[in-house]
């Protein structure tokens, strides 16, 4: 692309379109209208538009850029849960894996690719300085478009703003400002105005205002706009003033050849034509940041899995006996008459966070499906509130979107359902940088988590009140299971507070040191179990149970396997988790001592301490 | 924040007042707005009838422009403060209400504060000349407000 020169804005598109294979009446349908947007140049024959319009090549490449910039931010987000997975993990190999149903073709993305692919795009967008204003020279930007008897004036004592003569921009002005926290409907383009000046200096005006800049409030960008549509065609000292002030604002001088070049490594980034699914992710990346820092990432085998058939992302233990997760697509059913939606009998939001029983649509905290509009789809936004409601009777559901919502999107879930408007709602330019919407989205995941001090299964607790803490010395664990896995195995582990260690397992039922015994009652090998495990200590001992998939013809995974452990009049339910990581179901370790009871509940491909019988 | 707590901020307001008064350079003026920005938004936890002097006393060094941007910015920033009241500086509250006016950030005067200050301050503005940079601006800006019935 750089090898040719490039001398006009509208020859500069038709290469961007050839060389990225943009898919203009599709998937990069959108692009095209965010920029025709922000450059006020209609979107038909837009190339032709540009150079009518005078754009040049450089303003044209800003605002392409700027386009750019929130999936920069991403990658960026994402990138740091991939880190702190990996941390977590052996090294760094982690990948992150997509994996569709049959009409979308899988990819995985490498740790170290990915960093080549956000360093690639901060290179890109950090050459776009030219919008960069402090917050000051926001407000002088701002005041140029505050004009008194022309833009204002004050009456009775209040300071009364004029209306712009474009019923349109009226319209968009009279928007509530705070409803939601999506912000606007999309921007009207600049004004026209009859000097090419003007016109080019008006864009570049717009360039500030666009949803990517964080240094101007809604209420701001609406002074502007009002100010604009006002004066273009009014105020002859408009094109000085906006002169005067751009003239100190540096310009980047970049040289188009290296902006050209990056540009054309970043249309081809596999991130940037997966940029539907980068979102997605990014979202659940945001889901997760918002449990804080000690929710654990999941991975299976190197990976975390995004799957249309459903992946468990995290989990945040909440206390002892209580844990919330993160899932991708959890199919559910929908138990309503009639779907709103296309949807049938089944429904698979793009994430729900879950207390326990998993899979129980009751348990479900909160679901958040994502959308990638640039303009709201009020029948298809509410539509899809409505059924995730039902079909998650407690949750709040909410709903993201990329571009701005209005509240006329819950206004329809209240008249077609009014039972679930409480618990639905939606924000709007959900994308990195916008301060507003992602401390929205932060503080309706806090609201819904269960408090860490109160989550603890009242029957437990008797094992672990703070400074109350009871010796848990005698206790039974019971695994019961299905016709298959045919043979399933509760395995024990004890170790004395002098190092002394043993290990209860089908092969060695009895295990006693010093005292202190565990038991295993049977080896059922034909399915159902039950098995029961039971214990006694006299003094300081630690334990840690798992059971193992022996017979291995389907995994344990989500095969339906409880285990009950009782301790004293405490009881403590599990079943075994969906995720599949192996054949090792680890359970729990326990302090007979304190009676701290510490919850693991996953699955791993080995188990939790040496198995050196089997 | 701890570099902006505290006696350090009053003193060091004043200096860079003392700066914008003596020097000369549009340049200087503005980069000097923007060090003093957060210093006069911390201003308001030291003591507030204090800051809105200080904030006066901006409008009137600066030109309209760059005054509009300062006072709008540490305006808002006080309004962020979980203490924020317009009444909290007191008898200082003319200075608030004229830092507003003369830097054409009237929009931003809370009501029905502004109906019991606005008298008294326009009384000020119109029959007190003071010094200030861009004065027949300013001055504009104050009859604008008197005209339109306060």
């Amino acid at each position: 692309m750089s090898s040719e020169p490039i001398g006009s804005a509208g020859k500069l598109w038709s290469a961007i379109v050839e060389r990225a294979g943009l898919n203009l009446k599709l998937y990069d349908g959108q692009l095209l209208d965010e920029l025709a947007e922000s450059l006020g140049v209609p979107k038909d024959d837009f190339a032709g538009g540009l150079d009518r319009e005078g754009v040049s090549v450089e303003e044209l490449l800003a605002s392409f850029l700027s386009l750019v910039e929130p999936y920069a931010g991403m990658l960026r987000e994402i990138l740091a849960l991939f880190t702190r997975a990996s941390a977590r993990s052996s090294g760094e190999n982690l990948r992150i894996r997509f994996d569709f149903d049959e009409a979308r073709r899988n990819f995985e993305l490498d740790l170290r690719n990915f960093r080549d692919w956000e360093r690639s795009l901060e290179a890109v967008v950090g050459l776009v300085e030219v919008y960069r204003f402090g917050e000051l020279d926001v407000y002088e930007l701002r005041h140029i478009f505050v004009v008194p008897d022309l833009t204002y004036r004050i009456e009775h004592g209040r300071w009364v703003e004029f209306e712009p003569p474009d019923d349109g921009v009226r319209d968009w002005l009279a928007q509530d400002v705070h409803e939601a926290a999506g912000g606007l409907s999309p921007m009207p383009p600049p004004p026209s105005a009859a000097s090419e000046e003007l016109r080019a200096l008006l864009r570049r005006v717009w360039g500030v205002l666009r949803p990517e800049s964080d240094v101007l409030t809604a209420d701001d960008v609406r002074t502007i706009v009002r100010g604009a549509y006002v004066l273009a065609q009014t105020d002859a000292d408009l094109t000085r003033r906006l002169r005067e002030f751009f003239v100190r604002i540096p310009l980047t001088e970049v040289e188009t050849s290296i902006l050209l070049d990056r540009l054309d490594e970043v249309l081809n980034l596999p991130a940037w034509k997966r940029r539907e699914d980068l979102y997605s992710v990014w979202v659940g990346t945001r889901l997760i940041a918002a449990l804080g820092a000690e929710a654990r990432v999941h991975q299976v085998d190197g990976a975390i899995s995004f799957s249309f058939r459903g992946s468990h992302l995290a989990t945040l233990s909440v206390s002892p006996s209580a844990n919330v997760h993160v899932w991708s697509e959890l199919q559910t059913p929908l138990t309503t008459a009639k779907p709103m939606g296309k949807r049938k009998a089944r429904i698979k939001p793009d994430y729900v966070l879950s207390g326990e029983p998993l899979m129980n649509p009751s348990a479900s905290l909160l679901v958040v499906e994502c959308k990638q509009y640039l303009q709201q789809g009020k029948r298809n936004f509410s539509n899809a509130l409505v059924d995730y409601a039902r079909g998650h009777p407690t949750a709040t559901v909410l709903l993201v979107n990329y571009g701005p919502t209005t509240s006329t999107v819950v206004d329809r879930v209240a008249e077609i359902a009014p039972e679930v408007r409480d618990r639905t709602c939606v924000i709007g330019k959900f994308r990195p940088r916008h301060g507003l919407a992602l401390d929205e989205f932060e503080r309706l995941v806090r609201e819904v988590m269960p408090s860490r001090e109160s989550a603890a299964v009242p029957a437990l607790s008797p094992l672990r009140r703070e400074g109350e803490a009871q010796p848990a010395t005698e206790g039974t664990l019971t695994l019961t299971w299905g016709a298959s896995p045919q043979d399933l195995d509760i395995h024990g582990w004890l170790e004395d507070s002098k190092g002394r260690t043993g290990h209860v397992s089908y092969s060695n039922r009895i295990c006693e040191i010093e005292g202190n015994r565990l038991e295993l009652d049977a080896d059922v090998t034909e399915g159902y179990g039950p098995e029961t495990l039971r214990w006694a200590t006299h003094g300081s001992a630690a334990l840690v149970f798992a059971a193992h998939n022996f017979s291995g013809e389907q995994p344990i995974a989500g095969c339906g396997a409880r285990v009950e452990v009782l301790i004293g009049s405490s009881k403590l339910e599990l079943e075994a988790p969906n995720e599949d990581a192996g054949r090792w179901w680890q359970l729990f370790a326990l302090d007979t001592i304190s009676g701290t009871l510490s919850l693991r509940n996953v699955t791993t491909p080995s188990a939790p301490k040496e198995v050196e019988n089997d | 924040m701890t570099e902006l707590a505290g006696e350090a901020v009053p003193g060091r307001v004043s200096a860079i007042a003392a700066r914008i008064r003596e020097s000369e350079d549009i340049e200087e003026w503005r980069k000097l707005s923007v060090d003093v920005a957060p210093l006069m938004i911390a201003y308001w936890d030291v003591h507030p009838h204090s800051a809105m002097e200080m904030l006066e006393v901006f409008a009137h060094c600066l030109p309209v422009d760059l005054a509009h941007s300062l006072v709008r910015s540490v305006v808002l920033g006080w309004r962020e403060k979980p203490k924020y009241d317009p009444d909290a500086g007191g008898t200082a509250d003319h200075c608030y209400m004229s830092a507003l006016i003369l830097s054409e950030n009237y929009d931003l005067a809370e009501h029905p504060w502004a109906e019991r200050v606005l008298p008294h301050t326009l009384d000020k503005e119109l029959n007190y000349e003071r010094p200030m940079r861009d004065t027949d601006r300013k001055r504009a800006l104050v009859h604008c407000i008197h005209a339109g019935g306060a």
